[in-house]
């Protein structure tokens, strides 16, 4: 990428809030109904909300909501990280790309 | 259920100090890690606008505590529609210079103390109220207003820094 910037940018009378949706793979360590453990490369804050997506063997894409119940660094480069989520059980399917279907 | 693959997805709020049709500085409570790719959501121009982001430059304190500044491209994954943030803004821009708008060009925002220079830059005004859903010629005529207001500010003797007097 150059370094050169390329178009005139605008600069906001006051910092303007907005949001930022991140998404990072995981491995899945264990995966029950409403416990799973995750290894993600990641780290996350106890407390934290997730948004779960997951293909099942079905392909079938699915999402949920999860709570980070603890987070702990694992050895190795790079550092990788165990989650323990607390998943809600409802589930809603989800398109290929994430987004929930309406 | 048997999960084959799981991908985690977190939301975080950020502050954007500059936007343009390729990217924007913004402003992280903690470090991206370069390359991090993710989804852009604000309110620009009176509708909530959305955008692929790649992070590029990561300006953080060395002991990598507080905010960081974020330097991060637009991914133009699809055409910029209505809803895209790269297309609000280049529709304004073009605004802009059928106005009396300078298109000034300048160098990276994630390039400390060379860029981050307001006076190479239009200011404009982000929209604090909630999305709601205008026609384009609407939205163009919104931001010609936002353009109008910045103008006084662009050319307030504020912004004006002068040389410390010898003695």
């Amino acid at each position: 990428m150059s370094d050169r910037r390329l178009h005139p940018r605008s600069v906001f009378l006051a910092p303007a809030s907005a949001q930022l949706r991140i998404t990072v793979d995981a491995d899945i360590e264990q995966w029950l109904d409403t416990r799973a453990v995750v290894i993600s490369s990641s780290a996350c804050a106890c407390g934290d909300e997730l948004l779960v997506h997951s293909v099942d063997e079905g392909r079938e894409v699915t999402f949920c909501t999860a709570t980070v119940l603890s987070c702990e660094p694992i050895g190795g480069h790079p550092t990788r990280y165990r989650i323990n989520l607390s998943l809600t059980p409802a589930r809603a399917p989800a398109h290929l790309d994430g987004v929930p279907v309406a | 259920m048997t999960v084959t693959i799981t991908s985690l997805t977190r939301t975080k709020p950020i502050r954007i100090f500059d936007v343009s049709a390729g990217g924007c500085l913004l402003e992280s409570r903690e470090p991206l890690p370069i390359g991090t790719v993710g989804l852009l959501t604000m309110n620009f121009d009176g509708r909530l606008r959305q955008e692929w982001i790649r992070v590029c430059r990561v300006q953080a304190d060395e002991s990598r505590r507080g905010p960081c500044l974020v330097s991060v491209e637009f991914l133009p994954l699809e055409p910029a529609g209505a809803e895209s943030l790269r297309g609000a803004v280049l529709r304004l821009r073009a605004i802009g210079t059928r106005t009396h708008f300078p298109t000034p060009s300048g160098r990276s925002s994630g390039d400390p103390g060379k860029s981050v220079e307001r006076g190479d830059a239009v200011s404009v005004a982000s929209s604090p109220v909630a999305p709601v859903d205008h026609e384009d010629h609407e939205d163009l005529n919104s931001s010609c207003i936002s353009l109008e207001l910045a103008t006084p500010l662009l050319s307030s003797p504020a912004r004006a820094c002068p040389k410390p007097e010898k003695e």
